[in-house]
């Protein structure tokens, strides 16, 4: 095995902060990302997001300009180099300039707050991203969404129907496929997505998240981006996507309640949907198994120690390994993909 | 610098660690944040090592917790580790060598800003180097790069026609033991000249038919027993296929317009062929990295050079497929998303023209039959 051949490959693991805010300002439509660094920084981001877009064809990166700085900024300090790349952002024409920091320039110290403060015909935000000092990407998407909270009316009083969803993780391989899954669960609510905060958004999108009736968080980690929002706007806050059978009931029965609508007739269609899942995978029922939890997320244990609880699968030293998702399967159709993958195992085996 | 839109090339940081990572009883430690460990990691395919630096070590001094990463790698049975500082390291100043004192390490200072990764391979290569020993005959094999998609077909086909002329290979820059750096030998030919170490006397090319056949004769002349008869015998046959191959697509099809972005070397390589056996008309290159004319790594620019012509062929990486969707395309630079290439097919050598010319021919065949069927429709 050549990946791993010491605990030190996992510590400190989390990942860049730049990457977190990246993954979040790269799915504005309208804004152009300014990085203030080495162009190697821009580079790392731009063939992560190439490859990740590739994966779900999408043909378009989004535009990442690098102040691209070298050795002699590095001495002499990287303002300059900055001014340029922001002249050079705000000559493309788009809505908004996002100013992201990496480490180098944290480093060197350059005043970028005071650089992006200076009147320009677009909007400028900075986003803090170096990546030793951030706490790592999740701590990038929490930095990025949280500026660009920044953006919204506070005063907009206008009513939408659209349920606000929050920080969807775009660099995921079944982003769309989660997302579909809670618009089909609102559907049951009579209830639709609105606004995706950030995903293919407008900046005018991004101004406009305050007429929300409700935000869905993707996961909870982005908590404290919630309780902004409920803040700011007095909005219901769900504080992730729902995970397994079990926690799509409880999505529903908390979203009808924050927004008075009666979530029974909306549980019993879900209870119909999680009967039919179960039935379909009848032939797993009474398998002797053993979970692969090793690095796995406490929800997504939970849930899937859920559905064996359901179809009476046995847990058994010497069952056969199942792995678990990545991400905690979300609502009713990623359990059906987990309860897939389990089968293909157990055929195997 | 200007400012750059969507660099497309790694930085000198990558470079470095994939020379010191083809070295397989190096350990190689990048002292660094977690993002500048991650990248790497992902491109070379081989095991690496992270300090990943907290604000606290920034502030502070990042010494103590490279010992620990390094006394804990030693600690699990490595001898030797480098140790190559990304940016924030490298510019704080710190006297890492004193605080390794007592362990063997290899310090290379090749953070980011300084360049990309061919600069960084050189620096890391010229740091290795200073320990090597010239003792043997024959020629070390160089320009094997682990970033590079064809290194192993490039090793392979490099060993197999120097051993074919009679000539011992000392070290393989770099895919080899360390040891082996004590039992080099006086001449570097290179299977991909963009990626450069200089161990002794450079001994030419093996990119290209004639550079191949200049090489090795050059370095038959050195060694008493060798012989490149065989050698340029199969050349002559290789060459036979490839117009025989090219005459026929010709029958039916004009030469290709193309245009090449991809290390100046490939690219160079992929030209000649283009002219030569095609019939081209020079195509348009924009290099990767920086030689005689600047290297052409902003998408921006890329992406305005190729949209306002038509090419029939564009050979790069799957940045320029995207670019060009509706032109053939031959994967040689990387990323090369969407394709998959697990075996070890080569540029250089004999084998390596040849399989270029059959890249280029089946691709073009490929787009013709798209978009034939696509006007069926």
């Amino acid at each position: 095995m050549i990946l791993s051949r010491s605990p030190t490959d996992t510590l400190r693991s989390e990942g860049c902060t730049l990457t977190g805010v990246l993954s979040v300002t790269g799915f504005l439509k309208d804004a152009v990302t300014v990085i203030h660094g080495p162009s190697g920084c821009t580079h790392h981001n731009v063939s992560l997001l190439h490859a990740s877009l590739a994966e779900i064809d999408e043909v378009q990166i989004p535009c990442f300009l690098s102040s691209n700085i070298h050795e002699e900024e590095v001495i002499f300090g990287g303002e300059k180099a900055l001014l340029h790349a922001l002249d050079a952002a705000e000559a493309r024409d788009s809505s908004l300039i996002c100013v992201v920091s990496t480490c180098i320039a944290d480093t060197i110290g350059d005043d970028i707050a005071a650089l992006c403060s200076q009147k320009r015909s677009v909007p400028v935000i900075h986003i803090p991203g170096a990546g030793f000092l951030g706490g790592g990407f999740s701590e990038g998407i929490r930095n990025a969404l949280s500026s660009l909270l920044n953006l919204a009316e506070a005063d907009d009083m206008r009513s939408d129907d659209g349920v606000l969803i929050v920080g969807e993780k775009n660099l995921e391989y079944e982003v769309e496929e989660n997302f579909r899954e809670v618009s089909c669960l609102l559907s049951l609510l009579d209830l639709a997505p609105g606004i995706r905060f950030v995903r293919k958004a407008s900046v005018s999108d991004c101004r406009n998240i305050g007429s929300a009736p409700a935000t869905i968080l993707r996961a909870p980690s982005l908590q404290s981006v919630g309780s902004l929002l409920r803040s700011r706007f007095g909005m219901s806050v769900i504080p992730g996507f729902p995970v397994g059978p079990d926690g799509s009931i409880r999505f529903l029965e908390d979203l009808g309640d924050s927004l008075g609508v009666d979530p029974r007739p909306a549980i019993r269609d879900a209870e119909g949907m999680v009967a039919d899942l179960y039935t379909g995978f009848d032939d797993l029922r009474d398998t002797a198994i053993r979970l692969d939890c090793s690095g796995a997320d406490p929800a997504t244990v939970s849930a899937a120690r859920s559905v064996l609880h359901e179809l009476r699968m046995k847990e058994a030293s010497s069952g056969v390994l199942l792995p678990l998702p990545f991400d905690p399967p979300v609502g009713i159709a990623g359990t059906r993909r987990m309860l897939h993958s389990w089968r293909r195992c157990l055929s195997r085996a | 610098m200007p400012e750059c839109v969507n660099p497309i090339w790694p930085c000198a940081l990558t470079g470095a660690v994939s020379c010191l990572a083809g070295f397989r009883d190096l350990a190689v430690v990048i002292h660094g944040s977690s993002g500048c460990y991650y990248y790497p990691k992902s491109l070379i395919k081989a095991p690496i090592y992270g300090s990943f630096i907290l604000n606290e070590e920034v502030i502070f001094g990042t010494g103590g917790r490279l010992r620990s990463v390094v006394s804990e790698i030693m600690e699990n049975g490595s001898d030797r580790v480098a140790v190559v500082t990304s940016c924030v390291p490298a510019l704080m100043g710190e006297d890492l060598a004193s605080e390794l004192d007592g362990l063997q390490i290899l310090l290379v200072d090749a953070p980011g800003f300084l360049g990309d990764a061919e600069a960084g391979y050189r620096i890391a290569a010229e740091t290795l180097l200073k320990e090597a020993q010239i003792t043997v005959p024959g020629v070390n094999i160089g320009g094997i790069c682990l970033l590079d998609p064809f290194w192993r077909g490039n090793m392979h086909e490099s060993e197999r026609i120097l051993a074919m002329a009679g000539i011992p290979v000392g070290a393989v820059l770099s895919y080899d033991q360390l040891d082996t750096l004590s039992h080099a030998a006086p001449v570097t030919v290179a299977a991909n000249p963009d990626y450069e170490a200089l161990l002794g006397r450079p001994g030419g090319s093996l990119l290209g038919l004639p550079s191949l056949k200049q090489t090795l004769i050059d370095a038959a002349h050195t060694i008493p027993d060798a012989d490149p008869a065989p050698v340029l015998a199969e050349c002559e046959r290789a060459e036979e296929m490839a117009f025989t191959a090219c005459e026929k697509y010709l029958r039916r099809n004009d030469p290709p317009i193309a245009a090449i972005c991809a290390q100046a070397g490939y690219a160079s390589l992929f030209a000649d062929l283009l002219c030569t056996y095609l019939g081209a008309k020079r195509p348009l290159i924009l290099p990767r990295n920086v030689t005689d004319i600047p290297a052409n790594t902003d998408y921006d620019q890329i992406r305005s050079a190729l949209l306002p012509d038509t090419y029939d062929l564009v050979i790069g990486s799957s940045y320029e497929a995207r670019i060009l969707p509706d032109a053939a395309f031959v994967g040689i630079t990387p990323p090369n998303r969407g394709q998959i290439m697990l075996g070890s097919r080569p540029l250089a050598g004999i084998e390596g023209t040849l399989h270029a010319v059959e890249m280029i021919l089946n691709a073009v065949l490929d787009q013709k039959k798209k978009d034939y069927t696509r006007s069926l429709r």
